[in-house]
């Protein structure tokens, strides 16, 4: 057996065993008591934007639309020194028939400046961080706010969906989410969540006041949070019925500068919060984080190692076909039993089997998911172009990211930032 | 807000999902196995095909004295059945590796009745003055050999297509001896892999197209 096919059938077999894993828990978990809804908490919405002129408005809509009880909610916008209208339609909310609405505005020093600003601010137990591009459904905030019930929970996360998508790029990012809300939950049943969105997630006031705000100058400032969060041996929940879109990049520009803060933002934080792995933090240590690096990393190579075979492959067709002056009467060669033998070929070939393991296990994730989130358009086509292009994506990806933490290159939250503070 | 003393390792949990994980492997990879027998049982009949064909072909030889020979009947019949096994052997190659013991066995008899064919087309050229071209392409399927011999098959299978019906190849794997191997080596002075003896004419290693033309 070559190296690389070991490494697919090792991938295969992590895979499995994190599948059962959370399988098994979420059996568990569904045969428990439910969290019922609450509203006994104040809480303080606070609404980092720059450059959001586009999107602000919407967003203040969705959190005044909130189901819950006006007295005990407050929204705090606060404008990080946006060059575009982004503060001037913020204001249009301030009236008294919006009083618990408060929007400032202050100098350019990055989205935790802006969140620890507002935490400062915020009179609320609770405190949310939510994203000026983000939309959330009107029973999200009661949902959430049930799990702080539970005196260990220091933050909740909810489920997280692309909002209004649009084009190939998004549909796959849609396809992603979703996976990602069986995944979160099962983390969350073993108390192994170690991010808790940015876009949309709730904390005790508590935390920040006995641990401190968000980590400035950190490009993942929200993953840092969580880690912390783990770190200090608290919970992290995770409300699967609380429904939050987002929006994501259209264009591959873009989606390329958010994963590469992402990915060199998940590194470098898990190179300083490397104490979290081992026995200690239970699955969160022996499990989930583990399991997470050694599958990047496989996976990655295994990526690579296909794209260069695939290369090398087009190199000897090109070499071939030169040989013979581009004449293609050969290309196609029909062999009427190979055709016959078709469901023999693919059937003793155990690769083609666990393949399909492995999008059973997704369709899996995504009917979990389906649950609770609306599929924006047709599903069948979002999942094949998934299917095709996301893991050369996620390769590309990470190949990008590992070059700029080998180089040591810096990266910034936005790359139109010239300075951070 | 309080802070968790202890967090739980979920051994056993961790125990049942290695458990899970390692029996679905074990059905993956028996299921392959028992569909790749199945496949194994469903072409071994193959043998009975090819042990048909051999005696077929010592009946065509003997026929090619008759005056009826070069109406081209025997000629079509021998160079169907001809493909037929070799597409039966590319299967075989195809699905158990061409270093499978049993796809070995199978191609040992198949060389012999690709020689039977080419002193079929040898006798027909000569007795009927006919001009078929015959390419014998002496191969490897190991270590350095094989890229060469993929890409001189590819020219070769290119140059066939220009006039598939009066160009006739055979291909040897020069890994597994059958009868005539020494007879091509020793007279046509073989001394590596890739080579090619075009209408009984030593070629040895092809580049382009143009070198058969």
């Amino acid at each position: 057996m070559d190296f690389y096919i070991f490494l697919v059938y090792l991938l295969a077999y992590l895979g499995l065993f994190v599948f059962s894993f959370y399988l098994i828990g979420l059996i568990k978990y569904s045969k428990g008591k439910k969290v019922e809804p609450a509203e006994d908490k104040t809480v303080t919405i606070i609404i980092p934007a720059y450059n959001e002129e586009k999107s602000i408005e919407r967003t203040i809509e969705s959190a005044l639309k909130l189901d819950y009880p006006k007295d005990k909610l407050e929204i705090i916008v606060v404008d990080d020194g946006s060059k575009d209208d982004t503060y001037k339609l913020a204001k249009k909310f301030l009236s008294n028939k919006n009083p618990k609405i408060s929007v400032f505005t202050k100098t350019n020093g990055g989205k935790a400046t802006a969140l620890n600003f507002g935490i400062e601010k915020a009179k609320g137990e609770i405190v949310i961080s939510m994203d000026a591009d983000t939309f959330v459904s009107p029973d999200a905030l009661k949902i959430m706010i049930g799990y702080f019930k539970d005196e260990y929970v220091a933050a909740v996360t909810p489920s997280m969906g692309v909002y209004n998508t649009k084009g190939f790029l998004q549909r796959i990012q849609e396809i992603e989410y979703y996976t990602g809300v069986f995944l979160r939950k099962s983390f969350s049943i073993v108390d192994a969540i170690h991010i808790a969105p940015g876009a949309f997630s709730a904390y005790r006031k508590e935390f920040f006041e006995k641990h401190g705000g968000y980590d400035v100058g950190n490009i993942t400032e929200d993953l840092e949070l969580s880690l912390r969060i783990q770190r200090y041996n608290y919970k992290i929940e995770n409300a699967s019925k609380a429904v939050v879109y987002t929006t994501v990049p259209d264009n591959f520009k873009q989606l390329m500068f958010q994963r590469r803060r992402w990915y060199v933002g998940l590194l470098k934080n898990l190179k300083n919060y490397r104490d979290l792995f081992g026995l200690k933090y239970g699955a969160l240590g022996t499990v989930v984080l583990p399991v997470a690096l050694i599958s990047i990393f496989i996976g990655v190579g295994l990526t690579i190692y296909t794209l260069i075979n695939s290369l090398i492959r087009i190199k000897n067709y090109l070499i071939d076909f030169n040989s013979v002056n581009f004449i293609f009467h050969n290309a196609i060669d029909f062999n009427f039993f190979i055709f016959q033998n078709i469901f023999y070929d693919l059937f003793s070939n155990q690769i083609f089997i666990l393949t399909l393991g492995f999008i059973f296990v997704l369709l899996f994730y995504l009917y979990f998911s389906r649950r609770h989130m609306k599929y924006q358009n047709s599903f069948y086509f979002s999942f094949s172009i998934f299917l095709i292009f996301y893991s050369i994506l996620y390769a590309f990806w990470w190949i990008i990211s590992l070059i700029y933490i080998i180089g040591n290159r810096e990266v910034k939250w936005r790359h139109d930032e010239t300075k951070r503070n | 807000m309080k802070q968790k003393e202890t967090r739980e390792l979920y051994v056993w949990r961790l125990l049942i999902s290695f458990i899970i994980t390692t029996f679905v492997f074990i059905f993956v990879f028996s299921f392959a196995y028992y569909v790749s027998y199945l496949n194994y049982q469903g072409v071994s009949h193959n043998n009975n095909v090819i042990n048909k064909a051999l005696s077929d072909f010592d009946g065509y030889l003997l026929k090619s004295s008759h005056p009826a020979f070069c109406n081209g009947t025997i000629l079509l019949e021998s160079s169907v059945e001809l493909d037929d096994i070799g597409s039966r052997i590319e299967t075989l190659e195809k699905n158990f590796g061409a270093n499978d013991q049993r796809v070995i066995t199978q191609k040992q008899l198949y060389e012999e009745i690709e020689f039977k064919h080419y002193t079929l087309i040898n006798n027909f050229n000569n007795i009927c003055k006919s001009n078929f071209t015959t390419i014998i392409f002496f191969y490897s399927n190991n270590g350095d050999y094989k890229d060469a011999s993929g890409h001189v098959g590819f020219i070769i299978g290119s140059f066939k297509s220009t006039n598939p019906d009066k160009i006739m190849v055979y291909s040897f794997d020069k890994n597994i001896n059958f009868s005539k191997s020494d007879f091509f080596i020793k007279n046509y002075h073989i001394l590596t892999v890739p080579f090619v003896i075009l209408n009984n004419k030593s070629i040895g290693n092809v580049n382009n197209i143009k070198d058969l033309a």
